[in-house]
This record gives C-alpha cells, structure tokens and sequence, in this order.
C-alpha cells in the first residue's frame, strides 16, 4: 500500500473531525494540527488505532507556555505538544492542543500510549498543567513541595528563587537574623 | 522465581509471613551509575513493584536554553549525556541547522560522522564492561576502559577535551581535524576490533553471564512500543527503528551498514545488538575515514556563521561578523526564521530529539530536549517486577540511564 504523505494526513483528519481542527502547517517536513485540549485525546485515540493512519509510536510529549509569543495562530496561552511516529507511513505528525490559563486541564493519553507517564508528570511538574485521570500525577523532576512551575514564561531565571517555598529553609533564615 | 514475571499475575495477597519488605536503593549507590533513586517493593527476594523517582540532578537545561544563545547552548549539551558528549553536540547543531534550513559542507558532514560514531564504541564499549561488572565479570570493565581512554585521547586531539568536548557550532565545526587524525583512528580501531572480539570470547559463551542475563527483564515488542522506547533496547525487541536510516542526517545514506535487531527483548539481546552497532560503527568509520573529502567545514553565510578564529583575530570584517553574531540583544544574532521544529538523531541510548520553537530572535523561545533515558527508563517497573533484587544492577546497566541527560 502507499503511505500516506502529509497532506492526505491532514484531508484524512479533515473529513474525520472538520471543525474541531483549528488550523494546520507544514514547516520543514513536519505536519503540525492544532486543536483545542478537549478534542485532543479523541484524535489521538483515532490516529493510534487508525489502520490507514497507524501512529503506533508516542515520541515525545512537552509543553510551551506562548504568554510571550506574538503570532495569530496561537489560541491559549498553553500547548501540550505530542509528537508521534507512523511505521506504516514513515511520518511524524505533531499535534499541538492548546490549554487556556484559566483552566489548564487536559485529559491523559496514558490509557492509549504508556510512554505518557513520565512525559506527561514533567509537563504538569514544568507548566502546572494537569492531565485528567493520570494514575501517578506528581511532580518527576523537581521536589515534591516546590511551590510553582519553572518553565512558565513569567518565572524568573534569576532571583531569590524558589527558597522562600520551601518552611524549612524560612526558619533557618529566621534564625540567622 | 522468574516464573512470577509470567503475564496476567497479579502481586495482590495477604502478607500473611510478614515477609514483604519496602527498601530504598540510591540516591547515591555504586550500582546506580549516577544519582537515581529506586523505591522496591519486595517479598522476600523477589521484587513486586519498583518505584523509580529521578530529579536529582536537575539543572533547568530547558530554561537554560530560553536565555541562551544558540551557539551558547552547545556548551550545555555536552553535560547532558557525558559518557557520549559529541553525539549530542551534533544532535543539537543539526537540529538548529533544520531550523535554519541550511546543509553543511560534505567535509563537515563526513567529520561529524566520524567523531558520532567513534563516540557511540565509547559509550557503547563502557555500557557492556559496566554490564560485565555489574555480573562480576570485573576484567571486562577494565578491558573496556583500556579501550574508552584510547577514544577519549583521540577526541581530546580533535576537540581539545576529553569530556566537555562542544566540538561543533552551528553550520559546521569549531576546528579541523589534525593532520594525522587517520592515522591515529586507524590504529584505535585495529584495537578496539581486537577488543570487541575479546569481550565476545569472554562474555557471550559465558554460562555465568548468560544465566544472569537470558529471560531477565524482558519487554516485549508491544510494549516497547507502546512505552516509546528507543535505540538498542528498542531494536533488542525486534524492532529496526534507527533515526540513521529512516532520516538519514549528515550523509549516513551514503554509508552502508545493518541495523541489527535482536528478538528476545531482554538483559542478552541488549548485550548483543550494543555488541553487533559498534562492528557497524566501525565499518561505517573506514567507510568515512576512505571518502573524506577535502574543503571548507563551515557553510558560507557569514550572518549566521561564526568566521573562523584565525581571521576573527587578523580581518576586520569577520571581527564585525563575529561580534554580530555573538552579541547578546534583538539586533545582533543568527535569527533563525519564525517556526516550530523537531529534528532528531540516532544517539547510543536512542533517539535524541530537539523540538525548537523559535519566535526569530537570536535565542530560541522554548527548547525542549527528549532525552532518550528518560523515555526508555520508564518501563523499569514492568520489566523488572517479578525478578530477584540482585537482578537490579544487572538489569540497570542494560538500559544505561545517564543521570545527566535523564533530569537534565
């Protein structure tokens, strides 16, 4: 059979889900769909078990905090990216779902692609997004009582930093006044 | 014991002997390789559940890299994954060359490919004498390392470091290689050849290596997908997924070699395929070494290029370029067009991705590594259940988790 190339990917998804598709790119070979966090994990439990599109591969899941970022196409201040890779079709495809601010809440791809456990606790631990019936929602690699979410646009690089979160260290600086 | 691993059992009854136990392995043990911590559940011997909790070393590289320029970033890729320094140098390098939209000069290429490569033996040669170590087998890690100090003498030659090597730049190479650069690797490989070949004698046939390692930790075809784990623990499952032949990058399509695959998925078949990529990284390398062409190693636009260190010091207009290159602020810098990319390349662990949002200016607006020992290390907990505790280190040292690159 012959694979599909990125523009009958997107005509696929297109006739499949029409409104729910905000809008597409192509840049550098790498098929990009944008939707909104609700709809997301519909497309995605359709793309994994697709017999024609067939993404059996979770490459990658990370996030993007757009609060700085100066371009129409961005939605929400928030996008959860996934990327998957097709055998069948030898493609990537990356959808990026947008959460807003006010409720940044997405549900987990976990019960479709195990490798979302740990990607997934690193973007609710970096952005504060929360990801809807994930069995072991904690933070992977900062402490678990570290109070904010270091990758946001609107945390600082350098400062005083995260010590005043942390009772412990508030009483030993107590102390050595 | 192993027979507990069978699919569908389920760790559910009363601990009517009292002999379940919870033991904390790490965050600082000798057979961690590096600052991982692991929560075991345990009945008896046989361990129920592991929890990994990684994080120790987090360093905020992603932050890092939003405040970085993107020839500043080099610097820090080296210490993501140090036992292969020069793989992710040029994974990064590729990565903001895909962005630019540029290729690099053949000689350029062919170099990177050769230094990849020779840096692949290194990591690879290191996990299977730590995995011979971890079993006892301690004359292996120090024939191995015998073999790793060669390599790391001919990088120290190319790059000027051993270890922090950030050998490439942005369209091309920081310098050329030396003038008996052939020479020198033509010997270290006549070595190492020898040496692959002792280990086989030594480990491969070995009942004892063999009794530890067959039927440990075995993770099917399924679920190594399913779990989107990569490079030789990927391919020991039986699947030939290798970034280096479905998009090939820095001309290895015009290289022939295999991509072995092995189909028991466990503790041997990663033995095995991390044996049988360093016979082909070296054959790749002759190929390499044979057809090294000559010419410039950076490409030509002086806008986005570094210029050469010799004419920065001697020539007034590639000072100017330099200055504008490196200079910190909007106006100065390479400017990379407005876009989102994921470029990825075939490093010793898997495949390591670099998906770069960037909004024009000079350093990108988000820089998100996928680091292949994270994504290969969660499945820990599966693989591992069922097994005995003294399996740990041994199963451990076949997924070869690096600290670095896994809390980045």
């Amino acid at each position: 059979m012959a694979m599909l190339s990125n523009e009958d990917i997107y005509n696929y998804l297109n006739s499949q889900f029409g409104v729910k598709i905000k809008n597409y790119n192509t840049f550098r070979d790498l098929l990009t769909i944008d939707v909104y966090s609700e709809d997301a994990f519909h497309i995605i439990s359709y793309i994994h078990h697709n017999q024609e599109l067939d993404f059996p591969l979770l490459i990658d899941i990370s996030g993007v905090d757009y609060l700085e970022y100066n371009d129409d196409v961005v939605l929400e201040r928030f996008a959860v990216i996934y990327i998957f890779y097709s055998f069948k079709n030898d493609r990537r495809i990356k959808i990026r779902a947008f959460v807003p601010e006010s409720n940044p809440v997405i549900h987990s791809i976990y019960s479709e692609y195990k490798g979302a456990l740990w990607t997934e606790r690193e973007v609710f631990d970096m952005y504060g997004i929360h990801f809807k019936s994930h069995p072991n929602l904690k933070r992977l690699l900062t402490p678990e009582d570290f109070g904010s979410h270091p990758l946001r646009k609107d945390y600082p690089l350098k400062g005083k930093g995260e010590r005043s979160n942390f009772p412990k260290y508030n009483i030993y600086d107590k102390m050595n006044k | 014991m192993n027979n507990l691993q069978h699919h569908g059992y389920q760790f559910d009854f009363e601990d009517e002997l009292g002999s379940k136990m919870v033991m904390n392995v790490g965050p600082s043990h000798p057979s961690t390789h590096g600052t991982l911590r692991l929560v075991i559940e345990l009945d008896g011997e046989t361990i129920l559940s592991t929890e990994p909790e990684i994080g120790f070393l987090h360093t905020g590289f992603e932050k890092l890299g939003e405040h970085h320029s993107y020839n500043q970033f080099i610097t820090v890729t080296d210490r993501m994954n140090y036992i292969s320094p020069l793989n992710n140098n040029i994974g990064f390098a590729i990565a903001v060359e895909d962005l630019l939209g540029i290729e690099i000069p053949k000689r350029a290429q062919i170099i990177r490919v050769i230094m990849a490569e020779l840096s692949r033996i290194a990591d690879h040669i290191l996990c299977v004498g730590l995995q011979g170590m971890d079993l006892g087998a301690f004359s292996v890690f120090l024939w191995t390392f015998v073999e790793r100090e060669k390599l790391y003498d001919i990088f120290e030659a190319v790059t000027g470091a051993r270890l922090t090597t950030s050998y490439t730049r942005v369209g091309g190479l920081a310098f050329d290689v030396p003038d008996d650069f052939k020479e020198r690797v033509d010997k270290v490989l006549k070595t190492i050849e020898t040496c692959i070949a002792e280990i086989e004698t030594m480990l491969t046939g070995n009942r004892i290596f063999i009794d530890r390692c067959q039927g440990i930790a075995v993770l099917s075809k399924q679920d190594a997908i399913n779990y989107g784990v990569t490079g030789p623990m990927l391919r020991a499952s039986g699947v030939s997924y290798d970034i280096r032949k479905i998009r090939p990058y820095s001309s290895y399509e015009d290289f022939e070699f295999l991509v072995p695959t092995e189909t028991a998925g466990d503790s041997f078949a990663r033995y095995l395929v991390r044996m049988e990529e360093m016979r082909q990284s070296v054959r790749i390398i002759k190929q390499a070494l044979n057809n090294l062409p000559d010419g410039e190693i950076n490409y030509f636009d002086k806008k986005k290029i570094l210029p050469d260190k010799d004419l920065v010091y001697n020539n007034m207009e590639a000072l100017i370029h330099h200055f504008k290159v490196v200079m910190p602020g909007d106006l100065h810098g390479i400017h990379p067009p407005v876009g989102e990319v994921y470029s990825s390349t075939e490093v010793p662990n898997g495949e390591l991705g670099f998906h770069i949002v960037s909004d024009g200016k000079s350093s990108p607006y988000r820089l998100r590594v996928r680091p292949p020992s994270l994504i290969n290390y969660q499945c820990f907990n599966e693989v591992s259940r069922g097994h005995l505790i003294a399996d740990i280190p041994a199963i451990l040292s076949t997924f070869n988790v690096i600290a670095g690159e896994l809390d980045r």
